[in-house]
């Protein structure tokens, strides 16, 4: 094998790796394989289970990602490929790759590698998920085209492969903790676009400019969110807040006039409906149309107002009346995101409220006991150990706090977490092992783990202490937990959660991460929901790991295997 | 002399208790609109060791609902302001809110990110000597 090709190719899985596209990473691993492998074309495809081209879901395709070298144009001209059509020409390699059963992904996984020589050589190499959650799945292909015979051996084509599916699967990770972050600021951005459409439907029906107005009801201010084709009333952005009632000069005050014509300081918001008026002073002549934005009860959110074009002053009456109609229409669209966004901002708000507003009285109880330890040492062991109690519970509350927030926050957000959380986990849940009369939980090896570590923080945690809360709760008394960590030789490290008490039935192996599953021992002898691993394991996969049972009794054995690049601080 | 913006007073009182103990004279703001006028009476930041800054306070009059979520996050909004106008002082970041994406991009502008839950008051002399030390 050569030496220089593994050390490139590892290279590219390590935290120096900082390629965030698929097109440059590729890009840089066809450059550097070109060194290694004097290959005359390479092309790399991926396998979409669902995505979306054009518009176009396609199922079950291969995509090209990447293309380099000369000879092989035509092939380029279509940029994927449907995986049930047949191949021909010089695409034919791939045919009899996917020929097998191409309908059927479970046997993608038996595709072999496929190997042309002769005047011209054509080598086809299938990549897997590298050893994820047990499953081989198929997730592209890697074609080698050579001018001439081609000597590499097998085990280098299949080297590479590998190597680049691992590349594809840390980049897939990156990728999809981006698209949350962005689902994350969906509501704000299909608002914009959601204003976008609506101002563009207007400028289609002749208004010059369009700008769109939020109601801010505690200040009673109308606040400008968005605005196009206002050329001539560039004036309008230098101040983007309007009292309403007081103080409405100029444009602003002529266009909303028949908006707020009723008085608007006695709240009576409510009665504010659609009109137009016209501006008589400047040349040309322009109408403004404005048209309130309402929810369901009736109450004021917002404003649509358009600058129109006025052709014929003869015909403004139902030029007028027409846009009004289309206006209500669009402000009656406008209505259900201005709402859903507002609920949106209310439940993100209250979701980190509520837990915050809660961990502030405790973090002030925790510390006065944590003074009453440091300065008065009375020498009454009675005392100090009950002030350790009081820090002890605190911390337990603090994290039964941050379980309740991980159970209704279903965002997933990867960020760069410092410090142990798995030990403090164990550290805070000290308290149950006195309820529950077992003698300890020890950790082993947990420092491998007490590096930043790019994980979602609340979910992780949830992860954890369903495992830990297991052990707990179905322990035998007077027996020991032992959590460990290990380096395993593959990609992923493990931690181990162990307890001694009554166990897992063989027939119940699998079951044990169905959701409500419980089984009958398990429901005899404490509460549960039977959620705890069925989620833990959506979020050990979430996080490209998995969670395995070891052993089944004496001791239960449960793993949580996380891959290694976790460790590292994607950028 | 250490700058601390945080407007629950009453749980924060053993955090100061504990710095004034280990020597360290402590400011506080409760109020966000209070900022402006202590930037106003201090324009070069002098005698500001270190500010010690919360997360989730409310917007006051400066910030409007909208661009501090409601509150979530106005001590990142806080903290760009700051930033502006005291480039030198270094801030440390103390609060009960998990660290996310917004503030994980804003990392340049602190000095480090610390969860009440897990900063003991007894321990925030010494990390507060640590981050002097390392500044």
């Amino acid at each position: 094998m050569n030496q220089s090709l593994i050390k490139f190719l590892e290279s590219l899985d390590t935290p120096g790796c900082t390629h965030f596209s698929f097109c440059t990473a590729f890009k840089c691993i066809m450059e550097s394989i070109q060194i290694l492998i004097d290959y005359d074309h390479l092309n790399i495809w991926l396998l979409n289970s669902e995505q979306v081209i054009s518009n176009v879901i396609l199922p079950l395709s291969l995509s090209l990602v990447a293309s380099k070298g000369e000879g092989f144009a035509q092939q380029l001209e279509s940029t994927y490929l449907s995986v049930d059509n047949s191949f021909s020409g010089k695409t034919v390699l791939l045919g009899k790759i996917i020929r097998k059963d191409l309908k059927n992904e479970d046997k993608f996984q038996n595709l072999n590698m496929v190997r042309v020589v002769g005047a011209k050589s054509v080598i086809s190499v299938p990549m897997f998920s590298p050893k994820y959650t047990g499953d081989k799945k198929l997730v592209g292909i890697i074609n080698f085209y050579f001018k001439r015979s081609c000597r590499g051996s097998d085990a280098t084509f299949e080297f590479i492969a590998y190597h680049v599916s691992k590349v594809i699967e840390r980049l897939r990770l990156i990728h999809r903790d981006r698209v949350t972050s962005e689902l994350l600021h969906y509501s704000a951005n299909s608002l914009n676009l959601h204003f976008e459409k609506s101002a563009e439907q207007m400028l289609n029906y002749g208004a010059e400019a369009v700008s769109i107005f939020s109601f801010h009801r505690r200040r009673k201010k109308l606040i400008l969110v968005y605005s196009t084709g206002l050329t001539n009333l560039q004036n309008e952005h230098d101040e983007i807040t309007y009292e309403l009632g007081d103080g409405l000069t100029g444009i602003v005050a002529e266009s909303l006039q028949p908006l707020i014509i009723h008085d608007l300081k006695d709240e009576k918001l409510a009665n504010i409906h659609a009109g137009f008026n016209i501006e008589q002073t400047k040349h040309p002549i322009k109408s403004f149309i404005s048209c309130p934005i309402k929810n369901k009860d009736g109450q004021l959110i917002g404003v649509i107002r358009c600058v129109n074009k006025i052709i014929n002053q003869k015909y403004l009456a139902s030029f007028s009346q027409l846009d009004l109609e289309i206006l209500e229409r669009i402000s009656g669209i406008l209505c259900q995101h201005l709402e859903r966004n507002r609920l949106e901002i209310i439940r993100e708000s209250l979701l980190a409220k509520i837990p915050h507003d809660l961990k502030s009285p405790i973090i002030g109880v925790k510390n006065i006991a944590l003074q009453i330890k440091k300065y008065h040492r009375s020498g009454n062991i009675n005392i100090n150990r009950k002030t350790t109690d009081i820090v002890d519970d605190c911390n337990l509350m603090l994290c039964l706090i941050s379980q309740i927030q991980s159970k209704t926050d279903y965002s997933f957000v990867l960020t760069t977490t410092k410090g142990p959380i798995f030990i403090k986990l164990i550290k805070q849940l000290r308290p149950f092992i006195r309820n529950y009369k077992l003698k300890s939980i020890d950790y082993e090896n947990l420092d491998i783990l007490d590096i930043p570590i790019y994980v979602d923080i609340n979910q992780m945690q949830r992860l954890f202490f369903n495992l830990l809360m297991n052990a707990i709760k179905y322990s035998y008394p007077e027996t020991d937990i032992v959590v460990s960590a290990k380096e395993q030789d593959d990609d992923f490290i493990s931690i181990t959660v162990k307890n001694w008490g009554i166990g897992i039935e063989e027939k119940y192996r699998s079951a044990v991460f169905r959701p409500e599953f419980r089984s009958p021992e398990a429901e005899k002898r404490v509460n549960g929901t039977g959620w705890g691993l069925s989620i833990s394991k959506e979020i050990a996969e979430k996080h490209g790991g998995r969670i395995e049972i070891e052993n089944l009794k004496d001791p239960t054995e449960f793993s949580l295997f996380l891959p290694k690049y976790l460790r590292y601080r994607c950028p | 002399m250490i700058l601390m913006i945080d407007d629950e007073e009453r749980w924060i009182e053993e955090y100061i208790s504990e710095l004034k103990a280990d020597g360290f004279s402590v400011n506080l703001i409760t109020n966000v609109d209070e900022i402006d006028n202590y930037i106003k009476n201090n324009e070069t930041g002098s005698g500001i060791e270190l500010i010690i800054l919360d997360i989730m306070m409310a917007p006051g009059e400066k910030y409007s609902d909208k661009q501090s979520k409601l509150g979530v996050v106005t001590g990142a909004l806080v903290l760009k302001d700051l930033k502006t106008k005291w480039s030198n002082i270094p801030i440390l970041i103390l609060t009960n809110k998990t660290i996310d994406t917004e503030m994980e991009s804003l990392s340049s502008l602190y000095c480090a990110y610390k969860l009440k839950e897990d900063t003991d008051a007894t321990v925030l002399p010494e990390i507060v000597r640590n981050l002097k030390n390392t500044i």
